[in-house]
């Protein structure tokens, strides 16, 4: 898959993981492994450019006596599934097309 | 690999970056190898999934770098500038709100960063397209070249005994299973001892061939699996591939 495109798949399923409630690395990978191959060098850009834009804020909570930085969707954060699912209807119309005109 | 190998190779590959950089880096691996352990993986295996450290340095590297472009960087742009200058031109863009000024600035940034990346990338460890490290193949090549590739001369002389043996012990067998047969022709035509005495070097003499042929087989089913190992080890490190996504 292109890669631009496969990286914003992926900040939006990172997203969409949050959106119910906070999260953390290791959840986040379970979470969408199931849809997207995704790896721990995979998400930690994403993470980071997802809280560089303000999709997302982070805080440290103890957890098991170690320390655990947890991951929440911000208002804007949320904007963005919402745009990127209209996109999305766009991008299912492009990939029948392909699938089905381009065997 | 240990996780103290792994996180000081690591360590190792990104120490350029800010030490606040690092810190954030080393804890996020550090949870997530906690989690694993907690699930009850083995050490070597965590460190296996993270991948070759190197690559995850480079991951690392070239993501701070097309976020934070040197600033003697002329043809990169400041990402500053160039918000401001988008916001001026489509201020529609601003009713919506933060997130859609973000994403027209992200499309922006869509072609630039990848091309300071890819700059960046030749330059530092002279990758091309496919990845092979240039530098790596020189020192394989000078280290060939200096140990009189003895190494590889002993690999061959390992397979070369092998097939030797496996003739011998072919060879043990069915000449076992020829003296067996004549030897029964002797006892037939009355020369019981000597034909007894022969018969009993004929079997034993299967027997050897037979263990011998086993035997070698095995080694031989180790061997290739070890040699293929060996090689594609030798691909991977000159290549630097990922050994995971």
């Amino acid at each position: 898959m292109d890669a631009q495109l496969k990286k914003g798949l992926l900040e939006l399923c990172v997203l969409v993981s949050l959106k119910k409630e906070e999260s953390y690395g290791y959840k986040i990978i379970t979470d969408i492994s199931p849809y997207v191959d995704i790896s721990e060098s995979t998400l930690y850009p994403i993470l980071k450019r997802l809280e560089a834009t303000g999709a997302l804020t982070t805080r440290t909570k103890e957890y098991n006596g170690r320390l655990r930085k947890y991951y929440m969707i911000t208002e804007a954060g949320k904007r963005k599934i919402k745009e990127s699912i209209s996109d999305l209807d766009e991008l299912r119309r492009i990939y029948d097309y392909i699938y089905r005109d381009g065997r | 690999m240990t996780k103290y190998e792994w996180e000081t190779e690591l360590k190792k590959n990104i120490h350029r970056l800010p030490p606040d950089e690092i810190d954030r880096v080393l804890a996020y691996y550090g949870e997530l190898f906690d989690d694993h352990a907690e699930r009850g993986k083995r050490e070597t295996e965590i460190v296996a999934e993270f991948g070759n450290p190197i690559d995850v340095a480079d991951k690392i590297l070239a993501e701070y770098d097309s976020e934070n472009p040197k600033s003697d960087d002329g043809e990169f742009f400041d990402r500053n500038a160039i918000k401001d200058s988008s916001a001026n031109l489509a201020p529609k863009s601003q009713e919506r709100g933060c997130s859609s000024c973000g994403e027209t600035n992200e499309k922006e940034f869509v072609e630039p960063p990848q091309k300071s990346v890819t700059v960046q990338n030749a330059n530092a460890s002279g990758t091309g397209e496919n990845g092979v490290r240039a530098e790596r193949v020189i020192l394989f090549a000078l280290l060939t070249f200096f140990t009189g590739a003895i190494f590889f001369v002993a690999v061959g002389v390992v397979w070369i005994g092998l097939c030797v043996f496996s003739i011998a012990g072919l060879g043990a067998g069915l000449g076992g299973l020829f003296t067996s047969v004549v030897s029964l022709g002797l006892v037939i035509t009355g020369k019981v001892g000597a034909g007894l005495a022969q018969l009993g070097v004929g079997v034993a003499a299967v027997g050897l061939g037979i263990f011998l042929t086993i035997l070698m087989l095995k080694l031989i089913k180790l061997c290739a699996r070890a040699t293929k190992n060996m090689f594609v080890k030798i691909g991977n490190w000159l290549s630097a591939k990922k050994e995971s996504v």
